[in-house]
């Protein structure tokens, strides 16, 4: 119930905040704060594997670590991360805490509304996971169903807008709690991207993949307004896939590559 | 790339420990100085005071604790403030303590009997004096059990902190959970945590009711 609240509330004031992220927008370049101050500030969740997670010696890594020290490096500035709930990814942005938000940010119409995203650095395909032995084929066959999803995300919003009336959508603070949720048998199914898949094959061959709901492409967040910054990025997103890094962290971290992404 | 629940592992929700024992300093330091201030605003023969004190009392009380977190850190950058983690948190923890302890103190304060006042005038005691000799350390025994109530639930309440970007004990659980697919092990490790915590304080609470007592 608290968890409830939490997510409630945490909700409404993020909607709120965007809501004035217009006011939010500074006057000067991004781009040009960031080479004066010789570091970039990228906001990333740690508590997303494969994407920010923590190495053995508890320093970050994951893809979106990745990304952002290629950025750093080619900015020729220090890299600074800050951790970050995924509730407080786009507060965190447009009220200047971070620059630029690299963290499993799916791409969406109402999302792009408080900010604007750079081209996609990742396609992700959302699917629907259930034990081996139970027969679901289509969203259909969810009526009556337990499916958990983690909250904020954009697997969490999918299905939510997908769904057939009578599934009953359960919401976990993390991947960890939807996948143990799965586990214990709390939910029958969870809606999950092909990483967090993965994981889950990588422990145990008792649950399969049933069916994909969606592809969502991911990309890079920058504050609503800082054009200068956004064409960097999209060049060297550009120049990282030319040079075969992109994809490189790709199959580091995600086991997958992209065979294009999405320009916009 | 998914891990084992190790040594390290502890290591890193020890550094979080480090951080919630921080904002629990933090909190009560700022709380216990706000909360005063609020008390001798309510207990005030000033009615002015004491109203403006109860109305900030209604109004933080009927606050969620996040809430006031997200607009002393978010809120207040959108009107200008650059506002560092800590210092939102100290602010939000401050106000929000507050409002709690300048209730629960005014309570204590009000239910040391009336006898007491009169008697303290009786010897030709000033009302500065009464209450510093007399009021004051007798509603210290009533107010202790609430008051270091209050404490512990402020210490569980930081894990909120995770909101403006602190590492703490919450959140280094979630990393390491969510790295090592171990929430069990890791939640309970940080329960434990919480546990050390805040028992010696519900303890010393204890002692310090005996010995008020005597």
């Amino acid at each position: 119930m608290l968890r409830f609240v939490r997510g409630l509330v945490v909700g409404a004031a993020a909607t709120l905040l965007i809501s004035s992220a217009a006011m939010a927008q500074q006057a000067g370049s991004t781009l040009d704060t960031i080479i004066q101050r010789g570091k970039i500030v990228v906001g990333i969740s740690l508590s997303t594997p494969p994407y920010g997670m923590t190495d053995a010696s508890m320093k970050p890594s994951g893809f979106d670590v990745a990304v952002a020290n290629l950025i750093a490096r080619d900015l020729g500035v220090q890299l600074e991360i800050v951790d970050q709930v995924s509730q407080a990814r786009i507060p965190n942005l447009t009220s200047n805490k971070v620059d630029i938000v690299v963290s499993s940010l799916g791409i969406t119409a109402e999302r792009a509304k408080a900010i604007m995203y750079t081209n996609s650095i990742y396609v992700d395909e959302q699917m629907v996971i259930a034990p081996a032995g139970t027969q679901i084929a289509s969203l259909q066959d969810l009526v009556g169903k337990r499916v958990g999803v983690t909250r904020s995300t954009t697997n969490d919003t999918i299905i939510t807008e997908k769904a057939v009336e009578g599934t009953n959508i359960q919401r976990f603070d993390d991947d960890a709690a939807t996948n143990q949720a799965l586990f214990s048998g709390q939910v029958d199914a969870i809606v999950s991207g092909v990483a967090a898949a993965n994981a889950i094959n990588a422990q145990t061959d008792q649950f399969q993949r049933k069916f994909a709901v969606r592809q969502s492409p991911m990309g890079i967040g920058v504050r609503r307004g800082d054009f200068d910054l956004r064409q960097w990025l999209n060049t060297e997103i550009m120049l990282l896939w030319n040079s075969g890094e992109l994809q490189a962290a790709q199959k580091e971290w995600l086991g997958v590559v992209n065979k294009e992404l999405p320009r916009f | 790339m998914f891990q084992q629940y190790s040594l390290a592992h502890v290591q890193f929700m020890l550094t979080g420990l480090g951080w919630t024992v921080t904002l629990a300093l933090i909190a009560l330091v700022g709380g216990s100085i706000a909360g005063s201030v609020l008390t001798l605003m309510r207990v005030s023969s000033n009615a002015i005071l004491s109203r403006i004190a109860q109305f900030y009392i209604f109004v933080v009380q009927g606050t969620p604790l996040l809430v006031t977190l997200f607009i002393a850190y978010f809120g207040a950058s959108y009107v200008g403030f650059a506002v560092q983690p800590l210092v939102a948190i100290a602010v939000a923890f401050s106000f929000y303590a507050a409002a709690f302890l300048g209730d629960i103190w005014r309570g204590a304060i009000q239910s040391v009997p009336g006898g007491q006042h009169e008697g303290a005038h009786a010897l030709g005691l000033s009302r500065v004096a009464a209450m510093r000799y007399i009021i004051i350390p007798q509603a210290i025994r009533i107010a202790t059990p609430p008051t270091v109530g209050f404490f512990v639930q402020l210490i569980k309440n930081t894990s909120l902190a995770s909101v403006v970007g602190i590492v703490e004990l919450t959140r280094t659980a979630q990393i390491v959970s969510n790295a090592t697919f171990k929430p069990l092990e890791v939640y309970l490790t940080a329960a434990l945590f919480y546990f050390l915590v805040c028992f010696p304080i519900t303890l010393f609470s204890r002692r310090l009711e005996k010995r008020l007592n005597v």
